[in-house]
């Protein structure tokens, strides 16, 4: 027996036949056309998620009830305005995190509707506004509570006992944490949707840690026991 | 009276070492360095006796491991403490 | 200065020289504008307007400024480098992004002490020729916003901003931006990327440098709070004057904010570290010893308080402990650490070092931009090392890999944030390993928890 093994040749391709087959297959198959979707249709029945929806789809949550359904109204349409006009006219987009400040303001998050609306406001492709609000932490898209504490977790705060107070406040609201992730999904919301919690990155005030934010009032030397206090000031 | 004697041995326990340190023969580990440590906090650390035992407290913030070594031997991992004391770590040359 | 008095509790301490803090916590001072002219308030902005702007560019170069944001790059230097045939119109920024941990100095002007800010503003665009200029600030400063903005329209009223400031023919409009709480839009081209309305990926330089290309394309000068503060008193006093506040190379004061567990405050350096954590902040508690200070916010290399330095070159070169050393930018680069922005961070010798450094690490791996591999990837990867040391469930290896990860990120990135993340771990454990290594064991499980999950499925199902 011949041990020899002879080398495969590499085989000539006939280039003409490569053309042929490329071109021919569309003969026998139907292309599935793009299809051009109805927006007044996806409003009702959801059918397929366009690729804004399934990023910026936010998850119905407790704290939804609080917060008012996005609306065009004359009062944002000038709040809206007023930020704009703050930038060169040539430089509209400049003006994204305004208006969305002024949406989340109003509206607790940011949901895909608004993110539609600040792109047409600026004239600007709709994944523009939706880099912007996946790139942030300080954009949500799921509502939080009514009250959303932001506790800092950096190094000097942390010394103080942040862990502590954050663990204190998810006690006294019956938030469980077990699932929040600082990339992901950094906020927990109570069951009863009137609290939610969330790690800050350094509040920069660190000569009076612990601090935190309560909505936009902002609270220093937060020791672990002040957390029920904290809350109770609130509840009136 | 039996209160008396419930006190006592509060006491007693109390007193008693809550970590053995031992080799892998059973034989007591004296000055082995026991450092009680929270999450957060290092406690000072503490050395066994000629039994191989240390007593160390519950405190605050509340002590959660313990890391344990001595010259000669291998690192040991860190100890829960809320086992069900006493607890015995045996240390591995 | 003896005629004003502070707040009870937050009285400055007597080596203290209050500049830029002089009106903070102070007894009646509201943020208005009545009390800040009745102080003399935007008498230094028009005193700039009847002078050239080269002349107040010089003053400041006189002065020897250095930017007080972390790098301490000189502000006169900077705004010379606006191109002289630039047609394009010039911005100014204030940076108020003020994220870096253990730095709290920028809230304190912009809550209390607006106008200042403004004043040196309009001082600081009038010299580089800005005709619009923008304040980036803070999404978590909600309110400084406000009063800062409610300040800006007051200043409008007084006719200090707007058209034809006080009839010199120099129009300035400033606005207030507000970020969303990303630490990387400190990093002044991502700061101007954020600006533009992008993600705040810094750009990389050259060709990118703001005073040539920046905002929109055109010239731009950021500028620190403090930086911008400082301006208003170089004015007052004089470059000459104001260089004697100092060290050479270090003129004015500064502030360094402070805070550990246990004592907390803010003062004004050159001082030593004994002076300001013994004398000024009244040292440790309860009879603990101090173990470790970070100098100049969390980026920047922790020290040892039981180490000695050799400062100085040659002949030159002489022997201080760390008590010894003064916070200044030179004596702490030597020391092979940085002022950075002045926040100094103390730990006593209770404190945990895996757990400071897994907090550090959590803190830049939340924080990476992601444009960069090394730190995207890095950061996260440190993240990780740092939890299964910090839970006890590390090998010895896990530190050498960690200091790998490190050094792997060190000037490998686009930005300064590369190495922003990459020092306070290499230093930690350069300065802690055995204390690290203490916490590892040989006998730990090196297998990954999905491992030992597929592991424990495979035997369980019957050969």
């Amino acid at each position: 027996m011949s041990s020899k093994i002879e080398a495969p040749r590499p085989r000539s391709i006939d280039r003409s036949k490569l053309s042929y087959i490329s071109t021919s297959a569309p003969n026998d198959r139907e292309v599935p056309k793009p299809r051009l979707i109805d927006r007044s249709a996806v409003e009702y029945i959801r059918p397929v998620l366009t690729v804004l929806e399934k990023n910026v789809h936010s998850p119905v949550t407790p704290g939804v009830v609080h917060f008012p359904q996005f609306k065009i109204t004359p009062a944002l349409e000038k709040a809206a305005n007023k930020r704009i006009a703050q930038y060169p006219d040539d430089q509209r987009r400049s003006a994204v995190l305004p208006l969305l400040h002024e949406v989340q303001h109003r509206h607790g998050f940011i949901s895909p509707e608004s993110i539609e609306w600040v792109a047409e406001k600026l004239g600007i492709a709709a994944i523009k506004v939706v880099e912007v609000v996946t790139f942030y932490p300080g954009f949500r898209q799921k509502a939080p509570g009514k009250l959303h504490f932001r506790v800092c977790r950096t190094l000097s705060c942390a010394m103080g006992g942040s862990y502590e107070l954050m663990a204190n406040l998810c006690e006294i609201t019956g938030i469980d944490r077990g699932s929040a992730d600082t990339h992901k999904d950094p906020i927990s919301i109570s069951p009863c949707g009137n609290y939610s919690v969330e790690y800050a990155e350094c509040l920069a005030s660190c000569g009076t840690a612990p601090v935190c934010l309560v909505n936009d009032d902002f609270h220093e030397g937060v020791t672990p026991e002040k957390a029920e206090s904290l809350i109770t000031q609130y509840e009136s | 009276m039996r209160s008396l004697f419930g006190i006592l041995a509060l006491v007693c326990s109390s007193c008693s070492p809550t970590v053995f340190v031992v080799d892998e023969a059973g034989r007591p580990i004296e000055d082995a360095k026991v450092i009680p440590m929270s999450r957060s906090f290092n406690w000072p650390p503490k050395e066994t006796d000629e039994n191989g035992g240390v007593l160390v407290h519950q405190d605050l913030p509340t002590i959660d491991y313990l890391q344990i070594s001595k010259a000669g031997y291998r690192n040991h991992p860190l100890v829960n403490f809320n086992l069900p004391k006493p607890i015995t770590v045996v240390l591995k040359k | 200065m003896s005629d004003i008095t502070y707040l009870p509790g937050k009285e400055p301490h007597e080596k203290e020289h209050r500049l830029i803090f002089r009106n903070v916590d102070r007894k009646g001072w509201n943020p208005k504008i009545k009390t800040y002219l009745a102080e003399g308030g935007y008498e230094m902005a028009m005193k700039a307007l009847k002078m050239k702007p080269q002349e107040v560019i010089d003053e400041v170069k006189a002065s020897g400024l250095r930017g007080r944001g972390g790098a301490g790059f000189p502000t006169g230097i900077k705004w010379g480098f606006i191109p002289p045939n630039n047609t394009k119109p010039v911005y100014l920024i204030c940076n108020c992004d003020e994220s870096e941990p253990g730095t709290f100095k920028d809230r304190y002007i912009a809550h209390q002490d607006p106008h200042q800010l403004i004043e040196g503003m309009v001082i600081s665009a009038y010299a580089v020729g800005a005709h619009v200029a923008y304040i980036y600030i803070r999404e978590e400063f909600p309110e400084a916003a406000i009063i800062l903005e409610k300040a800006i329209a007051e200043a409008k009223k007084n006719g200090f901003l707007g058209k034809d400031i006080q009839g010199s023919g120099f129009d300035l409009e400033i606005y207030v931006h507000r970020g969303a709480a990303a630490y990387i839009c400190g990093e002044e081209t991502g700061l101007i990327e954020s600006l533009e309305g992008k993600r705040p990926y810094p750009r990389i330089k050259p060709p990118y440098f703001p005073a040539a290309i920046g905002l929109y394309m055109a010239p731009t000068i950021v500028n620190n709070v403090e930086s911008l503060c400082h301006v208003v008193h170089i004015l007052r006093m004089g470059g000459e004057e104001y260089i004697k506040l100092g060290t050479p190379r270090n003129s004015g004061t500064r502030m360094s904010v402070f805070q550990a567990m246990f004592l907390r405050g803010t003062v004004a350096v050159p001082i030593t570290f004994q002076e300001l954590l013994y004398d000024m902040c009244g040292g440790p508690k309860d009879g603990r010893t101090l173990k470790a200070v970070i100098p100049g916010g969390s980026s920047s290399k922790i020290l040892r308080c039981n180490e000695t330095f050799q400062i100085g070159r040659g002949d030159d070169a002489e022997e201080m402990t760390f008590w010894q050393l003064p916070l200044d930018f030179d004596t702490l680069a030597a020391a092979g650490s940085m002022a950075g922005s002045g926040g100094v961070i103390v730990m006593d010798d209770t404190r945990r070092m895996s757990w400071v450094l897994n907090n550090i690490t959590h803190f830049y791996a939340h924080e990476s931009c992601g444009q960069c591999t090394p730190c995207r990837e890095g950061s996260t990867w440190m993240k990780k090392v740092s939890d299964r040391i910090e839970d006890g469930k590390a090998t010895p290896t896990d530190v050498q890999v960690l200091e790998d990860i490190a050094y792997q990120i060190d000037g490998k990135t686009v930005c300064a944030f590369g190495e922003a993340s990459a020092w306070p771990v290499e230093a930690m454990i350069d300065k802690f390993r055995d204390e690290l290594v203490g916490e590892t064991s040989d006998d730990n499980d090196t297998r990954s928890a999905e491992r030992i999950a597929q592991e424990q499925f495979l035997s369980s199902v019957p050969q």
